[in-house]
């Protein structure tokens, strides 16, 4: 078994990571949509940001995977970036048609949506530029939820897998 | 106890019409607030020191859980308030979040193996009594059946002695261990007192039945062509067996098990492929509905037949959203697809009339529909009173017939035998009781939720709405003891 497999044995496929990562995705568009209704208030600042740090993480995925370090030897918060992106690389693969953006397109992707959701938040915006934006990068993270909800999911489903009791 | 004439009317201008959104946000909010319960429970019947870990678990169900409702909710109530529709990404958004939630109940709940552990409740023996009763060989009627709890959000058996046998096989210390099959029913810790749930035992024992008879091999035997010793061991065979545990659940149990089925499977997100063991759900939810429509459903029981109609159309609409975000396929590459799916469920239902099973009739349902209503006025549901006609005028004239001194006229005794017949209450089955607990929740309780939950916060009502659950779990319970003690005065 890979290092990586044995990974993700310990952490239960990631479900609680992907779960997170679902809400922090949902945050996102339920803070653009709290946004787009004109109540900007700390809630909205909150799950808007919840986008943000999700940005901030696949990001640091990507630049960990590209340099294809060691996995014991990096730090925790490093290591579920990697495994995040991991998991994402292989989802990607088995579901092409279904993901309306690529792995390859994706960071670059977080880091454009990121900018908009940072500029929601500034006091001389919207202007006409990002409004246009706004239902797009609603969109881009209403997607990443799915995935990250089906991944949740699916690691669900395989830790029940191994046991020997017989499931409806 | 009730009277049946009076009540079916009543119930049959109540509909239940809640929209995906609002059905899953219902689901998921009863699902928390049923963990809490659980968590009551373990506080009541085990030992104080449960009460810093308690802590731990009730500030995660108020501070993580509810609270990730509120914005479903915020944008359900903007959407219903301001007659927009929500837009694709928050719709999307949104189910994704329940599902989101669904799965943190999940990870939550494994860690319930740290409480200690209350017992099952007594109640829900009788229905296993009932489920195997149903079965007339008495290799399956006699056999003990176990309940055991799990940490684990998902029910299932388990077959304690080969289990057991293969982990000492494993470990090389011994090849063979006597004794014999003991199935052990797997319930999670927080469905325990929830009756409703239970139904999802049918299926269990269904298992029990078709290995004991060899359904399996006998109906994939058939679709293959061939003898049932030709048949091997694989998905296929997996897969016909599921569909048999399937049939014998609906057949007992009618409409609630494809209720308890679906309630538990809607949240996931691949609805439409199949595993290794098991078909899709979407193919086992369709072909239940086949089969309630053949036996049990009809004009006869409207309710009973528009809540299942429209919970069936949510399973279909939750698939339609997983195939359309979520990478969702309807999938069967196998050979019992290959075979249209309502051939295989007829092969299975010859075999079943075969065997004379015991299966629910329209007759229960319209009792379960008057049982409903019962139980919406607070009321146990034991038993259910036959139709009373001119009662009062019968006992009347009964009184004139003796105070003029006629007391061994024919007609007499006719009355008399009239009057009694009417007064005896029949006992409920535990599928009738279920079933009306069923009626009642949808009708009732799922869309009081939504009502209510536009006033406090989420985390508020979830203690309010505590009190209902634990008011219908007793309801339920108490009725599936009480129709013990009636069977006794038949």
């Amino acid at each position: 078994m890979s290092i990586k497999e044995q990974l993700k044995e310990t952490l239960g496929h990631m479900t609680d990571k992907n779960q997170e990562l679902a809400i922090f995705a949902n945050g996102a568009v339920f803070g653009i949509s709290r946004y787009k209704s004109g109540v900007v208030d700390e809630k909205t600042r909150e799950l808007i940001q919840q986008g943000e740090d999700l940005c901030n993480l696949l990001r640091r995925g990507a630049e960990l995977s590209h340099k294809e370090p060691e996995p014991y030897t990096i730090a925790k918060s490093d290591l579920s970036s990697l495994l995040t992106f991991e998991f994402l690389s292989e989802f990607f693969v088995e579901n092409k048609e279904s993901v309306p953006f690529s792995l390859d397109g994706l960071v670059q992707k977080a880091s454009e949506e990121q900018t908009v959701l940072e500029k929601l938040l500034q006091p001389e915006f919207p202007n006409e530029e990002i409004k246009g934006k706004v239902e797009e990068c609603q969109n881009f993270f209403a997607s990443l939820g799915s995935i990250f909800v089906r991944l949740a999911n699916d690691g669900l489903r395989q830790r029940e897998k191994s046991e020997r009791i017989h499931y409806v | 106890m009730t009277d049946y004439g009076n009540e079916k009317k009543v119930s049959a201008s109540i509909t239940f019409s809640l929209t995906l959104p609002e059905f899953l946000i219902a689901e998921v909010f009863d699902g928390i607030a049923r963990l809490d319960c659980y968590l009551d429970a373990v506080e009541l019947t085990v030992h104080p020191r449960s009460g810093i870990p308690l802590r731990l678990f009730r500030d995660t169900l108020g501070k993580v859980l509810f609270a990730s409702l509120e914005e479903p909710l915020r944008l359900t109530r903007q959407s219903t308030i301001s007659n927009v529709p929500l837009s694709e990404s928050e719709f999307q958004a949104l189910v994704n979040q329940v599902g989101s939630t669904f799965i943190g109940i999940a990870g939550v709940h494994r860690f319930l193996k740290y409480l200690r552990v209350p017992e099952p409740p007594p109640e829900i023996f009788n229905l296993l009594r009932e489920i195997q009763d149903a079965f007339p060989d008495a290799g399956i009627s006699k056999n003990e059946t176990d309940v055991l709890l799990s940490e684990t959000f998902n029910y299932g058996e388990i077959d304690l002695h080969t289990a057991i046998e293969w982990q000492l096989q494993q470990a090389k210390i011994l090849k063979t261990m006597p004794g014999q099959e003991t199935i052990v029913i797997i319930l999670p810790y927080a469905q325990v007192s929830n009756p409703l749930m239970w139904t999802i035992i049918s299926h269990e024992i269904g298992h029990f039945a078709e290995k004991y008879y060899s359904l399996g091999k006998k109906v994939l035997g058939k679709v293959l062509g061939c003898t049932p010793d030709k048949v091997t061991e694989g998905t296929e065979l997996d897969w016909v067996e599921e569909l048999i545990s399937d049939a014998v659940a609906t057949r007992l149990l009618g409409p609630a098990y494809l209720f308890s089925f679906v309630s538990f499977t809607i949240l996931q997100s691949s609805l439409g492929r199949p595993s290794v063991t098991h078909p899709s759900e979407l193919s086992r939810v369709r072909v239940a509905f086949n089969e309630l429509k053949r036996t049990c459903l009809s004009d006869t029981v409207p309710i009973a037949t528009g809540i299942t109609t429209k919970i069936v159309q949510l399973f279909e609409e939750k698939f339609s959203f997983n195939a359309k975000y979520l990478g969702d396929k309807h999938l069967g590459p196998s050979k019992i697809h290959n075979r249209p799916i309502d051939d295989v469920v007829g092969l299975i239902g010859q075999e079943l009339e075969g065997l004379k099973i015991g299966k629910i009739s329209n007759e229960s349902l319209v009792r379960a529909e008057a049982l409903a209503t019962a139980l919406a006025k607070g009321q146990p549901v034991s038993a259910l009173r036959k139709e009373r006609t001119d009662l009062q005028s019968k006992v009347e004239g009964l009184r004139r017939d003796l105070d003029a001194g006629k007391t061994v006229d024919a007609d007499i005794r006719k009355t008399f035998f009239e009057i009694r017949d009417c007064m005896v209450e029949k006992p409920s089955t535990c599928a009738e009781i279920i079933n009306a607990g069923y009626i009642y929740r949808y009708q009732h309780v799922l869309p009081h939720i939504l009502d209510c939950l536009a006033g406090p916060t989420v985390a508020e009502y979830g203690s309010e709405h505590k009190k209902t659950i634990n008011q219908i779990d007793r309801l339920l319970k108490v009725s599936l003891q009480g129709m013990e003690i009636h069977k006794l005065f038949l």
